[in-house]
């Protein structure tokens, strides 16, 4: 259990990140060879998610905070069953369910040709990781996607990037060990303000135009997060910005 | 709040003032697809060094 955590999990949550970049095409020039590359990715993670993830992320930068079109704005339903301090740590714990169910149920779109090819793809692995390496193998696989995006360090990002941590303040950036890990997620701001930069190039993004960043506030301990998150009675899944289209 | 996403407000206005920063936005080396590859093996070997065939078992206990 421990190796599927620390490695499955670091390593699952590092293949969302770069199915992230994919779908926001930031791999490479040509747009087939990104949705390829994400399709392949999502292999290592097991469940099919990789296209359907893309497509939900766009409005998420294309509609930020506009409730049931933003599927990374906590629902009414959510934010009044998770306020308590318990509440809020399985929220945290539950990200997984949380953020598969969100779009299905509030935002849910037609399935795409695009996303039933990733869908075959992925399952015709996993068929091939059960036939012949066995059941073991095949579980191990399918636990580290759910597992590195739920109650793990990596995933305290969904956390800290839009939680209004300071009333006003939409989107947080994150200075620390595990920008190296999650390929410079932490650079949200410039992210947002930049979508299709690849993650290499967002530190020289805050470089070339420091006047627009420095003077924002940002994290710098994802565990401080996490804890100000649960503890701190102010803050709940109520602390977003929301806009009114 | 109403209003548009604040982003893309400073997209434009970060552009007029830095230029530069257009080159930074085209995928120009190919760290992600090298680190896929990287990744994707490495994820797959971990599955494979698991592996554990697991059978279940029922045995009835031999009579006295």
């Amino acid at each position: 259990m421990t190796v599927v955590y620390v490695f499955g999990g670091m390593i699952g949550h590092t293949c969302h990140v770069l199915v992230h970049d994919f779908t926001h095409l930031s791999g490479h020039p040509n747009i087939l060879v990104n949705k390829a590359f994400a399709i392949f990715v999502n292999i290592a993670t097991g469940i099919p998610s990789a296209i359907s993830f893309g497509i939900y992320h766009s409005d998420h930068h294309n509609f930020m905070g506009e409730e049931n079109k933003d599927a990374d704005i906590p629902t009414r339903w959510e934010s009044e069953h998770f306020k308590s301090r318990f509440g809020k740590f399985m929220f945290f714990m539950l990200l997984p369910i949380i953020y598969v169910s969100r779009p299905f149920f509030y935002m849910h779109k037609k399935m795409t040709p695009e996303e039933i090819v990733n869908a075959i793809i992925v399952i015709c692995a996993d068929i091939l990781i059960y036939k012949f390496w066995g059941v073991g193998a095949l579980a191990y696989v399918l636990i580290t996607g759910p597992i590195s995006i739920g109650a793990h360090p990596a995933a305290i990002h969904t956390i800290a990037e839009h939680h209004e941590f300071v009333k006003g303040i939409e989107t947080y950036d994150y200075f620390g060990i595990w920008n190296f890990f999650n390929l410079n997620l932490g650079y949200h701001t410039e992210h947002h303000d930049f979508p299709s930069c690849p993650w290499y190039n967002l530190p020289a993004i805050r470089a070339a135009a420091p006047e627009w960043y420095e003077y924002l506030p940002h994290h710098t301990s994802y565990m401080q997060v996490l804890i100000k998150f649960v503890v701190d009675k102010n803050i709940n899944l109520y602390n977003r910005t929301l806009r009114i289209a | 709040m109403t209003g548009p996403e604040s982003h893309l407000r400073r997209r434009r206005l970060i552009l007029e003032k830095h230029p530069e920063i257009a080159k930074l936005l085209v995928p120009s080396k190919p760290y992600s697809l090298i680190l896929a590859v990287l990744l994707v093996t490495l994820n797959l070997y971990i599955a494979y060094l698991i592996k554990v065939p697991i059978a279940i078992t029922f045995r009835i206990p031999p009579g006295p």
